[in-house]
């Protein structure tokens, strides 16, 4: 595409979403300037007003319920829905018309994400959208509100023709990637790049501390990125290395998709307290429950800032019109917070520890894993040890684990600082047992906007050819191949993995599979398995895995394809080989190529239900 | 249609009615008088409707000479008398977001310090975060209170109030007590279109 004038960075995010922007027009002597998409959207019925973020709610309304006009945008008046503060707000009294957390659902295992399943159990006449239809309109939103605010009636400053990146979890997988460009495509943006969420809050602090970043880093650093935001915790590694006498970053590492956050930290608590109600025979409806969720939240926060601080009213008001009548008190104390908050999400820990998993049920584990322990510092552990092979400059540390040298954190719950002091403490302590250094912080970014701005920054380094992280696939994907075993009654067949992207992949090139053929049926659906690992860094495209340890590699949607050709006979047999391409958007395409070269048919993800046989 | 002119129709069509049996041959045969009667009824209907939008179109009173001592309901207040939107619009956002009108509305009287206390904690909360969203308010002067200050010659008696010894010519010297108040700005949304503005905050029914 030819140069746009704007650079854009789109943070998707699971509760919140930020655009920010490099205006390539604009003069700022050099170091490039973000700024956030002031976004118009509902606050109230029939209220416009511009916010620096769009909360990732959507609320359908019913046909009656909301005055006329109630819902019109600046660019439209007939939008059935509505996005933003506003579906929040409404939300919260209308909870089954809410539509929540969409962006989670892209990467739940067991259901069709393309079907209209939400609002989750709501009822008949409730105009039901898809997880992806969801994403969608968020982005659709973000694409009307900058034409109307930036383009100025000129489409060559119309979203879609800007250079537009859309921020993912570094543990999003490739299903779940692909969806994203799909979202984006529907919304109207065809073109877009995705970049991971740690990587994009890493070229935040690299622009917000202009030239000097390189003074804070040194060759050997291993950079722990601690990304913990509302409803998800992320790790990634990125090291420091030299290549040819250039500092070159790499991102070495990916942590799995940990399904616990700020939100649980509050609802604990908020359960907790509950207790002091119940107790009274006082019994909480639904809205009073959200007030004394958001009550615990500030206090939380005012607390883990200041640690002079002993306790915090919690204050819930009366419903109807006795405020003061119907006002419940009870008070949120510091040892509330170090018991729920620090004891039992970032409990001290030794770096050999697992999180507390459970029992499957199945004989096959499907998808990802939820969050079945709160422990966040257990989580880091497992990362840090599971990873430890990769990295050379560890040398023959006995524990083997990674050793950072630096942390960044990221996302909303980490600016109380007694969350982050609890993690570096834990770590630290790992460290010195092993007789390292501790880390010390990169410090100077903005947890909450981090990740738009470095996305904008990220396309913008990319542009000028500036410094940039190599990161490449962030799992090694395989094809699952049935062993030619005999069938035993009761047993399921052994599964084999062929490997066909590895860990690191670069974007923009692929791999033929030149030595394992299959056959395909002319007019028959082919359904390829197909799975991931976080850990298996080593694996060849074109080797074969026959075994692996419970959660090593995991099994993702299958692949499919329909086997349709001109001038091929239905029923007849062809052999094909396997193509795998990353392309430069980040997105993974697996191709059946016929080892005759008579055609090309590209495998696709298949979304729908998963079947367990 | 009202309940005025409902009575009124039927009255109009039982008097027709009437006349038309009252002008009706009992002696004739009683196929006959059913026509008649039939015929009387569908002109009376017909007059009844021409009256009716007449009626309607020259105003009412001549329903009212019909239907006045029948019912005296007090007009509702129709939504005719004027009102400030702007201002309506200001204590709706306090309601909306401090529940202020609540708390006005409230007989505080009986309840202690402590309950009062907490709940005002909230409705502070709400109303400031609102007002500071919404309204630039700065200080008439930016002095400490209890410091010595001095106003100058010319100064605007609407934004600085003497009390105390008030005599001789400016420039005076006394202490501040107060800073006052004034506004820089203002940033309101715009009004909503089709909504009664009058509401400050809806009625909430609860579905089951």
């Amino acid at each position: 595409m030819n140069k746009s004038r704007y650079i854009v960075g789109i943070d998707l995010g699971t509760t919140n979403s930020v655009v920010s922007f490099i205006d390539t027009e604009e003069e700022t002597g050099g170091v490039p300037q973000t700024h956030l998409l002031n976004i118009p959207q509902l606050t109230d019925a029939g209220v416009v007003e511009g916010l620096e973020h769009l909360p990732s709610f959507l609320y359908i309304p019913g046909e009656t319920e909301l005055p006329e006009k109630s819902l019109d945008l600046p660019w439209s008046d007939d939008t059935p829905y509505v996005v933003g503060k506003f579906a929040r707000k409404r939300g919260a009294e209308v909870p089954l018309r809410l539509v929540s957390s969409a962006k989670s659902w892209l990467c739940y295992p067991d259901i069709d994400k393309t079907s209209a399943i939400l609002p989750w159990n709501a009822p008949e006449d409730v105009s039901k959208i898809s997880p992806l239809d969801a994403c969608a309109r968020y982005l659709k939103h973000v694409r009307m509100a900058w034409n109307h605010t930036m383009a100025g009636g000129e489409s060559g400053y119309f979203l879609g023709n800007q250079d537009v990146y859309v921020t993912v979890p570094a543990s999003f997988d490739a299903v779940a990637r692909e969806l994203t460009v799909r979202a984006a495509d529907k919304a109207g943006l065809h073109d877009i790049t995705l970049l991971e969420e740690p990587q994009a809050a890493f070229y935040s602090w690299i622009n917000k501390k202009d030239e000097t970043w390189r003074d804070q880093i040194k060759i050997g650093d291993v950079i722990l990125v601690c990304d913990i935001g509302g409803g998800t915790t992320d790790f990634s590694i990125i090291e420091v290395k030299d290549e040819g006498g250039e500092l070159t970053l790499n991102r070495v590492a990916v942590g799995e998709h940990i399904l616990l956050g700020g939100d649980n930290m509050d609802l604990t608590l908020a359960y907790s307290l509950r207790r002091h109600f119940t107790e009274r025979k006082i019994n909480l409806d639904t809205r009073q429950m959200l007030g004394l969720i958001y009550s615990c939240r500030e206090a939380k926060e005012t607390m883990l800032n200041d640690p002079d601080i002993r306790s915090r009213p919690i204050v819930i008001l009366g419903r109807g019109r006795s405020v003061v009548g119907g006002t419940l008190e009870t008070e949120l104390k510091r040892d509330d917070i170090e018991e729920t908050i620090l004891n039992g999400f970032l409990p001290e820990c030794s770096i050999d520890e697992m999180p507390v998993e459970k029992k499957a049920a199945g004989f096959r584990e499907l998808g990802l894993q939820y969050a079945t322990d709160t422990a966040v510092t257990r989580y880091l552990a497992k990362f840090l040890r599971q990873n430890a092979n990769m990295d050379e400059a560890d040398g023959g540390h006995k524990t083997g684990f990674i050793h950072p040298t630096k942390i960044l954190f990221n996302g909303g719950v980490t600016k109380a600082g007694a969350i982050g002091g609890r993690l570096i403490n834990v770590l630290n302590n790992w460290l010195a047992a092993d007789e390292s250094s501790p880390v010390s912080i990169l410090e100077g970014s903005d947890p909450d906007t981090a990740v738009a701005t470095g996305a904008a920054y990220y396309g913008f380094a990319k542009r000028e050819k500036g410094i940039r992280i190599r990161a490449g696939a962030g799992r090694s994907y395989y094809v699952g191949v049935e062993t030619s075993m005999p069938a035993v009654p009761g047993m399921p067949a052994p599964l084999k993995a062929l490997c066909v992207v590895p860990f690191g992949m670069e974007e923009g090139t692929d791999f033929k599979l030149a030595e394992q053929e299959f056959g395909l049926i002319v007019g028959e659906h082919a359904e390829f398995r197909f799975l991931s690992s976080l850990v298996c860094k080593d694996d060849a495209p074109g080797s074969v895995i026959e075994e692996w340890d419970e959660g090593e590699i995991e099994e993702l949607a299958p692949l499919e394809t329909t086997l349709q050709a001109a001038g091929m006979e239905t029923g007849a047999l062809v052999p094909v080989k396997l193509h795998s391409y990353l392309n430069e958007i980040g997105v993974l395409e697996l191709w059946c190529e016929a080892s005759d070269g008579s055609g090309r048919w590209k495998l696709e993800f298949n979304v729908r239900e998963e079947h367990i046989d | 249609m009202s309940f005025k002119k409902i009575i009124f129709a039927i009255f109009f069509i039982v008097l027709l009615f009437m006349a038309g049996l009252f002008f009706a041959v009992p002696q004739l045969a009683a196929q006959t008088r059913d026509i008649l009667i039939g015929i009387y009824a569908a002109a009376g209907l017909v007059l009844w409707g021409i009256l009716s939008l007449t009626v309607y179109g020259l105003g009412k009173s001549a329903v009212k000479k019909v239907t006045g001592p029948k019912e005296k309901r007090a007009a509702p207040a129709k939504k005719t008398a004027p009102f400030d939107e702007n201002a309506v619009q200001v204590f709706s956002i306090l309601q909306r977001r401090g529940r202020l009108i609540d708390f006005l509305k409230e007989d505080i009287g009986v309840y202690e310090d402590s309950q009062i206390g907490a709940a005002v904690r909230n409705i502070h909360k709400g109303c400031k975060e609102a007002v500071e969203e919404y309204v630039k308010i700065e200080p008439v002067m930016r002095e400490a209170e209890g410091d010595e200050v001095t106003v100058k010659e010319g100064f605007d008696p609407s934004g600085i109030r003497l009390t105390g010894n008030v005599k001789g010519k400016p420039p005076f010297k006394g202490i501040l007590r107060h800073c006052g108040w004034r506004v820089l700005t203002t940033d309101f949304p715009p009004l909503p279109k089709k909504q009664d503005l009058r509401v400050l905050e809806p009625a909430e029914v609860e579905m089951e």
